[in-house]
């Protein structure tokens, strides 16, 4: 019984150590998450600002050079209307000059409605500090007249792959956290009308 | 006595290693963390992104830490810049350190991120 203790010890030792473990990836993918949020939260803000034509050409633009950093060179991103519903691939870049130039409305709102963080999501670790999160967001599309009155509205389900990789400067050596977007599908395209069977019911009601 | 010494000592090698004697590195810390702060608060304000980005040369990095140190991110001074003129929820920014001492020449800035209550 006595020669059994330094076994239960150590048992008792290297369960604590995986429960350590354990609580420190917990952590590590709790602080991913939310850098991930912050990104997807200035992201929602980007698009909505690169298509809204009442802020002047040369800030969109700068936006677009801006947002475009935040995506991997072979990004792609998923467009649809209710009229082809069938998803269209276009690389970052294109859908963001598309989205300040191409869309023939006087303005456009582009909302991504859905606050919820990306708690939950789906989260691999692909090894080498590297690690794939996808969320899915809700998408609010108006194209307005010069009147502000809506002519056409969409609503896009969004599902994002987010690339997060632990990186170290060559000349600090310090660590930091490199947050990539790799790309932005649309899983369902659906009429304006239908927003409010989409969104969680509120309790206060 | 000892105290003193050891802060004038302390002081002047900060001034060594920042290139600026300390007065001057803390009043440009703290001219600009109310810069950001203001910026940070104005989302938006054209006025405001057009005045700071000239301040430090292109090629200076930033380094935030987003209130734990898990969370540190890099970035280009200009697209930091942007960042804080889109964002929707603004956060109280705190510069840490101006660093002129990289060999390259290259000037480090030091933030730290808070949520605002």
């Amino acid at each position: 019984m006595i020669k059994a203790y330094p076994i239960l010890g150590l048992l008792l030792l290297l369960s604590s150590y995986a429960r350590a473990q354990d609580r420190s990836t917990q952590q590590k993918l709790e602080a991913i998450v939310r850098s991930t949020d912050r990104e997807i939260e200035l992201l929602k803000v980007y698009i909505s600002d690169i298509a809204d034509k009442t802020i002047p050409e040369p800030v969109r633009t700068r936006k677009i050079n801006r947002v475009l950093k935040k995506f991997d060179p072979t990004a792609t991103i998923e467009v649809t209307s209710l009229i082809d519903r069938r998803p269209r691939q276009l690389p970052a870049q294109r859908y963001f000059y598309r989205l300040r130039d191409n869309l023939t409305y006087a303005n456009i709102a582009i909302e991504w409605i859905q606050d919820q963080p990306l708690t939950g999501a789906r989260f691999s670790d692909l090894g080498n500090g590297v690690y794939e999160l996808i969320g899915r967001y809700i998408q609010v599309f108006k194209g307005l007249d010069e009147r502000g009155e809506t002519i056409y509205g969409d609503i896009t389900i969004k599902k994002v792959t987010v690339k997060v990789s632990e990186r170290i400067d060559q000349l600090t050596k310090r660590q930091y956290q490199e947050i990539k977007f790799m790309k932005i599908e649309a899983e369902a395209t659906l009429p304006l009308d239908q927003l409010d069977e989409l969104l969680p019911q509120s309790d206060s009601n | 006595m000892l105290l003193l010494l050891i802060l004038i000592s302390g002081g002047y090698t900060g001034a060594k290693w920042s290139g600026l004697l300390p007065t001057a590195v803390a009043a440009e810390r703290q001219q600009l963390q109310a810069q950001l702060n203001r910026l940070a608060q104005n989302r938006g304000n054209d006025e405001l992104l057009q005045d700071l980005p000239a301040h430090y040369p292109s090629g200076t990095l930033v380094w935030i830490r987003w209130e734990d140190p898990q969370r540190t991110q890099r970035q280009d001074w200009s697209d930091y810049l942007l960042d804080l003129h889109t964002q929707r929820h603004p956060e109280r920014i705190a510069v840490e350190r101006i660093d002129r001492s990289a060999p390259n020449g290259q000037l480090s800035i030091d933030l730290s991120h808070y949520r605002h209550d």
